[in-house]
């Protein structure tokens, strides 16, 4: 299937469009969140602190007099950014192991393929959390910490997809015509398997994004005064009494972002495998944010 | 059966080195010295010579292999050695809160069977009703809910403006309240959806056609062949999520200010406690692999046709 039949299929649908929309909406206005954004996401204005919505603050300001819906957009930009990445460095992380491991196998597989069962014998916050307590807080560490507890699982599932089509006809041709092996995966089993990959990847995006806000909320992750939404929610928590729409406006946020992508990952699901039904099999990685 | 259990069990022998090991390099990752951290820790100015001393008081001046078999033969001995910043030994304090931990999770577990048990049935049972529909979207927004925010929102609405429970802490089972709901809100809603799925294949089968055929009442069909039958992939899944739950626990702690493990962990990550966060690790992943194996005998045990025909 193209890629503009997948699009046309999809948009075809008034909640998966609506899904994309969101998400496209979000990252395009995450990504020109400088230009649009009202305020500067991290001036002061002590005179102006928990003032509620008005002309200069279409949300209200916060507990340090900074503008809510700024920081709410730029919040877009780190939380979504942060997630994209997160998730890159992971599938790019993934596909050069598993494809290593299926592609070449014997010893090295056998080995690369222990590693990623001990990995997996930990409950992925359990690991990820000791990553971060080692290197200390931070957003670099939290990264690396994501990417380290997430590759085995996707490295697993390409080194299958692998093994599927090292045999297949083309494959053999390619390699009887002289290719290599990086040549062979690269032009020729990869594109082969990367509509799946995006399918795993946009199923697993509102994980990552709740694990990020998660980290971030526990304080560490993104360390303020960045304004990322976990650690937004983590400002506003002393002020759930008195101004409790300082929880409410970047809990939405997330919410919304997370059932987009959620909603996405299985229309996507749907229009490149109409073998699997919706729900069918649950809702993709465990979800333990 | 006995002897499979005897398989599985030496089967987990590489996995747990492996779990140990994993947990033993975690250190190794640290990027500063942690003898110097256990000096700053103890208020000691970190000098040279300390530092040479502390070292080779926590055997860091020896070989790595060496550090790693001498390490595993003190864990082998629950010995996990001693907190960088209570100086009390370690296994002791993570079981001070384990207590507290166990409980949030069990609570949780509870709850997401009483929840997802009656809605799933029902969600099967009315396909595409309005029951259906409500868990679909109920099962959609339990996913992706981020549970830190629920936590809030709930705490929000019941302690703060109805007044009806605790807002913090431990100690009566109406501050279990919240932090158990918060906790299996997600789990539940994923339950109801499996449950349902699970139940309308069985529905669908032959078996079911048959017990049908022989005129059986309604109920005894449900109960007895169609719900037993369904169960299966529920108990293989609850089995995994156990661990999950358990790790999920860290959030949780922390919004209700729950005194169990997870509020351990995080304080010690940010006092640098290292030999709490591995030991911490270490055992989170043993309680993984054991709910896992627990649920490979429960299976077996449960479902006759893997133990007639998949061999011993």
């Amino acid at each position: 299937m193209t890629v503009k039949a997948v699009v046309i299929k999809l948009a075809g649908r008034k909640l998966t469009a609506a899904c994309l929309f969101v998400v496209l909406a979000l990252t395009l206005g995450g990504a020109l969140a400088p230009f649009l954004a009202p305020n500067d996401p991290n001036l002061v204005d002590l005179g102006k602190k928990l003032s509620g919505p008005g002309p200069e603050f279409p949300l209200g300001a916060d507990h340090l007099g900074r503008c809510i819906l700024s920081r709410l957009m730029h919040g877009a930009r780190i939380s979504l950014g942060t997630a994209f990445l997160v998730m890159f460095l992971t599938i790019a992380a993934s596909i050069v192991i598993g494809a290593l491991s299926g592609f070449r196998g014997g010893l090295l597989d056998g080995l690369l393929m222990r590693i990623c069962d001990m990995l997996l014998a930990f409950p992925s916050l359990v690991l990820a959390l000791a990553i971060i307590g080692m290197l200390g807080p931070g957003l670099f560490n939290m990264m690396m910490a994501m990417v380290s507890v997430q590759w085995a699982w996707y490295a697993r599932i390409i080194r299958g997809m692998v093994l599927g089509l090292k045999e297949s006809g083309f494959v053999l041709s390619a390699r009887i015509s002289g290719a290599s092996g990086p040549v062979i995966v690269a032009r020729h089993i990869l594109p082969n398997i990367l509509s799946q990959i995006i399918v795993l990847s946009t199923l697993d995006m509102g994980w990552v994004i709740l694990h990020i806000s998660g980290f971030s909320f526990l304080g560490l992750g993104i360390q303020p005064p960045t304004p990322e939404w976990g650690a937004m929610l983590n400002d506003g928590r002393q002020f759930l009494r008195s101004n409790p729409s300082l929880m409410v406006y970047p809990g939405l946020m997330i919410l919304m972002v997370v059932t987009a992508f959620n909603l996405l990952g299985d229309a996507l699901r749907d229009a490149l495998d109409p073998r699997e039904i919706w729900g069918e099999n649950g809702f993709g990685k465990q979800t333990s944010a | 059966m006995k002897w499979y259990i005897i398989m599985r069990l030496a089967g987990l022998v590489p996995v747990l080195l492996g779990i140990s090991a994993i947990a033993f390099f975690l250190v190794r990752l640290v990027p500063c010295d942690p003898a110097e951290v256990y000096l700053r820790l103890s208020q000691v100015p970190p000098t040279p010579e300390m530092v040479a001393a502390v070292r080779a008081d926590l055997g860091l001046d020896r070989p790595l292999h060496i550090q790693y078999l001498d390490w595993l033969h003190k864990a082998l001995q629950l010995d996990f050695g001693l907190s960088f910043a209570t100086r009390e030994p370690v296994l002791a304090e993570i079981m001070r809160c384990f207590p507290a931990t166990l409980q949030l999770t069990l609570a949780s577990m509870a709850l997401v069977l009483l929840i997802s048990l009656p809605a799933g049935i029902l969600a099967a049972l009315y396909k595409d009703g309005v029951f259906d529909q409500l868990s679909r979207v109920l099962a959609f927004l339990g996913a992706s809910v981020p549970n830190f925010w629920l936590g809030f929102m709930l705490m929000y609405l019941f302690s703060l403006k109805l007044d009806l429970l605790p807002v913090l802490g431990r100690g009566t089972a109406a501050h279990l309240a919240l932090p158990a709901v918060t906790l299996a809100m997600s789990y539940a809603a994923t339950y109801t959806r499996l449950l349902r799925t699970s139940m309308l294949d069985s529905l669908g089968s032959n078996f079911v056609l048959y017990t049908r055929a022989r005129g059986l009442r309604e109920r005894l069909v449900l109960g007895r062949h169609v719900l037993k039958n369904a169960l299966l992939p529920v108990v293989t899944a609850f089995g995994m999520s156990a661990g999950h739950m358990l790790a999920g626990t860290v959030i949780v702690e922390n919004i209700f200010a729950w005194p169990g493990m997870g509020m351990l962990c995080v304080s010690s990550i940010f006092n640098r406690d290292y030999p709490v966060i591995q030991c911490y690790a270490l055992i989170m992943a043993l309680i993984f692999v054991a709910c896992n194996l627990a649920v490979d005998i429960a299976y077996r045990f449960l479902d006759p046709r893997i133990r007639l025909g998949g061999g011993r």
